[in-house]
């Protein structure tokens, strides 16, 4: 049990930006969460296939002022998404693909 | 309110008609609602303390028992409101002819003659045949709609002297002709126009669900207000009753999921049901800027002049994507 450990969006997961902030939405369970600042840029980060590596050097470069700092909000908020259902971990390569809306998005 | 279906069957094929979902996404089923479930569905609207009986399809009027039913709704002491295209078997238009103004009213979609749909010579003779009991609604699918026929349609038609117009919204899947939010503000302003037209001719307009404050200027509004237009700005539960006996928020919004029509269920407890699935996804609007304008009302979907609650949700919702991504961290990085 030594592999690396796998972070995924939930499947029930949907989110759409708005002006100031990322909105998600837990479609099963109808809980909702507003990410803003670093939150909000993570979320973009993730979703673009960033690496670990590249979101701690940028996340350093725009909030946080040494690396371990932006190691550490990045460690958290990875936590608190996971404790609030928003991403799950796993250590299989396995990904879930595709749109848990179906057809055209919903 | 709630609107009952009465055919699953239309004949005209509009592009941008939203039940597409519905009735594509649908198992192969009747066509028609059953006269004896008619009476479920009349039972239901008591029980709901609604006193009309909203009739559509598909084209409602092509049901067989047509007429039957609306005796059965009249024998209810219900008015019946009818939503129809117009092309109207002989047998339907007679039975809705006996009917006075109290008892019944009928608002025709018709489209622009350069649309190529044939029928409008039908839809004015039913028009002319109904008279005040017929209202004209038209659905506007493109920025550069051409209304101004309805003016003189219903000058000769002798019709109810007002046009409710809508937008034509997405079903979620969109896969019909539908307006893009970044049309609105040119669509609003055509309005305006068309309303100045229509009042000089002495016929008001009225908006369908799905509008926005921000489709018009603060002066387009006091405009719309000076010619006596009933403007709003509204996205609810409309409790769409299907011919299976389940019942959708609207048809655009048709795959959020239906509820079954139960002897013990009522609107309000429909619409609450609908409006707690929703309210998670009112909390945007068809605009990423919706969440920082000062009009976006709180989220239930009523709303007041001042307060919009953001357009039609199935925009709304259409603006929602789920990325199923991943981020791949060696276990020495990672403190999870």
């Amino acid at each position: 049990m030594n592999g690396p450990l796998v972070y995924q969006c939930s499947p029930a997961i949907v989110w759409a930006q708005d002006a100031d902030r990322v909105l998600l939405i837990d479609r099963d369970t109808g809980q909702s969460w507003a990410l803003r600042d670093a939150e909000a840029m993570l979320w973009d980060w993730l979703r673009g296939g960033y690496t670990r590596d590249k979101m701690v050097q940028m996340l350093s470069l725009a909030c946080s002022p040494s690396v371990e700092d932006a190691e550490r909000t990045l460690d958290g908020v990875l936590e608190n998404w996971r404790e609030a259902g928003i991403i799950h971990v796993s250590e299989s390569h396995v990904l879930s693909e595709g749109s848990a809306f179906g057809k055209a998005g919903f | 309110m709630a609107n009952l279906t009465l055919s699953a069957l239309c004949n005209q094929s509009c592009a941008y008609c939203f039940t597409r979902d519905h009735l594509g996404d649908a198992e192969p089923g009747p066509s028609f609602l059953e006269p004896g479930d008619f009476e479920a569905r009349l039972d239901f609207l008591d029980r709901s303390g609604i006193d009309q009986a909203r009739l559509l399809g598909g084209e409602p009027t092509l049901h067989p028992q047509f007429a039957a039913l609306v005796e059965q709704a009249r024998a209810r002491h219900k008015k019946v409101v009818v939503f129809t295209n117009g092309l109207m078997p002989e047998g339907s238009l007679t039975c809705l002819e006996r009917l006075d103004g109290t008892e019944c009213s009928v608002l025709m979609n018709v489209n622009e003659p350069e649309d190529g749909q044939s029928g409008l010579e039908r839809q004015r003779t039913v028009l002319r045949r109904l008279g005040e009991k017929a209202q004209l609604g038209f659905n506007i699918y493109r920025s550069d709609f051409q209304p101004g026929f309805l003016v003189s349609l219903i000058a000769e038609a002798r019709c109810k002297p007002a046009i409710r117009l809508g937008l034509a919204q997405p079903c979620l899947s969109g896969d019909n002709r539908h307006i893009q939010p970044n049309q609105y503000v040119a669509i609003g302003a055509r309005v305006v126009r068309f309303a100045r037209v229509a009042a000089d001719a002495g016929v008001t307009v009225e908006f369908d669900c799905g509008f926005t404050r921000c489709m018009f200027s603060d002066q387009d509004l006091e405009t719309l207000k000076t010619l006596g237009a009933d403007v709003g700005w509204r996205c609810n539960p409309i409790l769409d009753v299907s011919i299976e006996g389940r019942v959708i928020h609207c048809y655009p919004l048709s795959r959020l999921g239906s509820l079954p029509l139960t002897p013990e269920t009522d609107a309000p407890a429909l619409r609450n049901a609908f409006e707690t699935r929703t309210r998670p996804f009112r909390q945007a609007g068809v605009f990423q800027e919706c969440s920082i304008c000062p009009f976006k009302a709180s989220g239930d979907g009523t709303s007041s002049l001042e307060k919009c609650p953001g357009g039609c949700l199935a925009v709304t919702i259409r603006r929602f994507r789920h990325t199923p991504f991943s981020l791949i961290v060696p276990r020495h990085e990672a403190r999870a």
